[in-house]
């Protein structure tokens, strides 16, 4: 049996406790990289070979560098960043709308509103009073100023969102050219047994990045090339990748394949909560504004037409405001030329201010689906406040279970310096160790040759 | 369970982020003074706190109208009373005539009778506010006036019929004028205008009044002691009935404050434990975040 052998193991373990060694450096390095997956060495012994009849140990070798990390985790945490994604993005944006309503305050529809009506009232009891008709025309302006604005601020926000959807749809592009091409690299080094570590931490963050903007479906194939599907639609596999872009017809945003008929079904991410507010929820806000308005200008309306006004020769069928249209609530030239032509009378005498009370009473009367102006629009208050209140809960609650897979990632595939620095001692004593073991072997050589 | 670094890290960014924004709603609504500032806050309390300022704002028109019922009254009613005490003057004059002592003196008389007439006629034209409270609706004109021919008086406008009436609850309107109509009777003939006005003819040519004139002015007399004790009735109830407004409008703010009101000192002290919470996580954060093996290496 050889001498020489002592310096084989003994070389081999140096070389292999500097790999470690290196290894620790890469995790110690990383600690504060958070798409770092730890990596461990996986040390086994060299095969043992027979001889003289015993069978003798060979060292240490490195087997593989090995990702630590927990499938299961990842997943779950790909499922609930989609849906906080959605959510949060959902109630920011929602935020945005119920601002626009300034609700509850006096700068509010509610109240302005309600000073129309009152200001009919207080006309009701000196109807040829000019300054009093005044206040009726200004109260007007006041809520037909509010509802321009409350409508014009919902559509800069669909506006705003379109022109995010567009640019999320871009980045949605940008990372499956990535994911396309970090496959390719991938499948370069597994083609020779190798596992590129880094690259899959890599292609982890992508996929991760691209879930907070779309619900994904991301499958591994046998040569580990992940194959991702987004909403149903096909997006890149290890050969090949699709392209998205926005559509928008009847004033609905899809994210679709270039070239594909059907869209993506958006139900997660960010991208799906713009798509649901843009499409569905806040032209159900505007719809139930739109109703309450072109209602209560057809009232109006119709009870004014009805009344007389106070010029020296009475005239009827005036209107009050002149449309409701596109969101504007027009008051009728007439009436801003001249306050007199306010038609309060319901027999052409200009102390009559009959009309002017049912104007009053129009405020309640049930013309809205069973129920009041006023009451209509505190019911679409506190549909938005709703809306709003349980997607923040949701958010609240899935922000606390993505923190908790966090947690449990970092618990696992996290860097833990002070594990770092022990493996190193004891790495480096193990170096030392087989460098002693070196000079011991050395002095063994030395004594045999000096007995020559 | 194996703790990385970054474990530490992010459970104490977490748990700060959460005390922080916990203290940011405290403070708001010591700020606000409200618990409700936007829909979500309360989605419930919002529609309840926007129907409860409805309401208030309907009770304080109600309250306006009723005051401006009152003021009006009080008008009519000072009218009226000028009315009263022309009349009781014409009475008295009536009776004095009587006297054969002074049939001499009906020039006179007639008059005396005539400024009656014309104070009278004041007070039936009576403007308040750009209304003229004996003229129904009718406000253009004044509504009693000597005819063109000056031969009596008559009605200047169409009618004084038409009743003007305040909504003062959501279900109640009353009446707050007394119309000509109701006061005067159909001008034209046996009206006190003319009746008065017959009276000074009379007088002037030296006749006496006749007995179905002077029945007249009774007649007048009577029906104004009615209206006046009308008018006043009017005036006890829009009292009554602006108290109760009153009381709603501070039952209305009660509940108001119930649903809005930010209990202070609760959230003084919450707002002290949550800074209490923060001051903690830093200190033991900067005790254990930058500890590692290194340090004793």
């Amino acid at each position: 049996m050889a001498l020489t052998r002592v310096f084989d193991i003994a070389r081999r373990s140096l070389s292999t406790y500097q790999y470690a060694m290196n290894i620790a450096a890469h995790n110690i390095s990383n600690a504060g990289n958070e798409n770092y997956s730890r990596q461990r060495a996986s040390l086994s012994t060299v095969t043992p070979e027979k001889n003289a009849g015993f069978i003798w140990g060979a060292g240490i070798k490195m087997d593989s560098i090995q990702r630590i990390r927990d499938g299961i985790i990842e997943r779950q945490i790909l499922t609930n960043q989609q849906s906080y994604s959605n959510n949060y993005k959902q109630s920011q944006v929602l935020s945005q709308v119920e601002g626009v309503f300034s609700e509850p305050s006096e700068l509010g529809i509610s109240n302005l509103m309600n000073q129309f009506f009152n200001n009919w009232n207080e006309l009701s009891v000196t109807p040829n009073s000019v300054p009093l008709r005044n206040n009726v025309i200004y109260a007007a302006q006041n809520l037909s100023n509010k509802v321009a604005s409350v409508n014009q601020d919902m559509d800069t926000i669909k506006y705003d969102i379109y022109k995010e959807f567009q640019q999320s749809a871009n980045n949605v592009n940008s990372y499956l050219k990535q994911l396309n091409q970090l496959n390719q690299q991938i499948y370069s080094f597994t083609g020779i047994n190798q596992q590129p570590n880094d690259l899959l931490d890599t292609r982890d963050s992508v996929i991760q990045q691209l879930s907070k903007l779309v619900n994904t479906t991301v499958t591994y194939d046998n040569s580990g090339n992940a194959a991702v599907s987004i909403g149903g639609a096909f997006a890149v596999d290890g050969h090949t990748y699709t392209e998205f872009e926005v559509r928008l017809s009847n004033d609905k945003v899809t994210l679709a394949p270039v070239g594909g008929d059907n869209p993506a079904k958006l139900n997660g991410g960010e991208m799906a909560a713009m798509a649901e507010i843009y499409n569905n929820k806040i032209p159900s806000y505007k719809n139930d504004l739109d109703n309450i308005f072109s209602q209560f200008v057809t009232q109006v309306n119709a009870i004014h037409q009805s009344g007389w006004t106070i010029e020296d020769t009475p005239r009827s069928n005036i209107k009050f405001f002149k449309e409701y249209t596109n969101g504007k609530l027009v008051i009728d030239n007439e009436i801003l030329n001249d306050p007199k032509n306010i038609a309060v009378s319901a027999d052409g005498t200009n102390g009559n201010g009959d009309i002017a009370v049912k104007l009053f009473e129009l405020s309640e009367a049930k013309n809205m689906s069973g129920t009041t102006f006023g009451n209509f629009y505190s019911s679409l208050m506190s549909k938005l406040g709703n809306d709003n209140s349980s997607i923040t809960n949701m958010t609240e609650s899935s922000k606390l279970v993505l923190s908790q897979l966090e947690n449990q990632r970092a618990s696992v595939s996290g860097v833990s310096v002070d594990e770092e620095m022990t493996e190193i001692i004891k790495f480096q004593k193990a170096y030392e160790a087989s460098a002693k073991l070196i000079s011991v072997s050395n002095e063994m050589l030395d004594t045999l040759i000096n007995l020559v | 369970m194996r703790i990385s670094d970054s474990m530490t890290t992010q459970t104490f960014l977490m748990n700060l982020s959460r005390t922080k924004s916990e203290m940011n709603k405290i403070s708001e609504s010591i700020y606000t003074g409200s618990k409700i500032n936007r829909p979500s806050d309360s989605p419930d309390g919002t529609a309840k706190l926007l129907r409860l300022n409805t309401a208030i704002n309907n009770s304080n028109t109600y309250v306006k109208n009723v005051n401006e019922g009152l003021a009006q009254l009080q008008e009519t009613t000072n009218s009226m009373e000028s009315m009263f005490s022309s009349i009781q003057d014409v009475r008295s004059l009536l009776v004095e005539i009587q006297n054969p002592s002074n049939s001499p003196y009906l020039e006179s008389y007639a008059i005396k009778i005539d400024s009656a007439l014309e104070s009278m006629l004041n007070m039936a034209n009576h403007e308040y506010n750009g209304k003229f409270l004996f003229g129904g609706t009718d406000h253009s004109t004044k509504p009693y006036g000597l005819k063109d021919d000056g031969t009596g008086i008559e009605l200047k406008t169409s009618s004084v019929s038409g009743s003007q009436s305040i909504k003062i609850s959501g279900t109640i309107s009353t009446k707050i004028n007394i119309t000509g109509e109701e006061l005067f009777g159909t001008v034209g003939a046996d009206d006190i205008f003319n009746t008065l006005y017959r009276i000074r003819e009379d007088l002037k040519a030296g006749n006496m009044p006749n007995e179905s004139d002077k029945q007249k002015v009774e007649t007048f007399n009577n029906n104004l002691l009615n209206k006046i004790s009308y008018a006043g009735n009017i005036t006890n109830r829009l009292y009554d009935c602006g108290e109760l407004l009153n009381n709603s409008i501070l039952s209305l703010q009660d509940l108001m404050s119930k649903e809005t009101e930010v209990d202070m000192a609760k959230a003084v002290v919450d707002l002290e434990y949550q800074e209490n919470l923060m001051q903690l996580a830093y200190k033991t954060s900067s005790m254990v975040l930058p500890k590692s093996l290194l340090d004793y290496l």
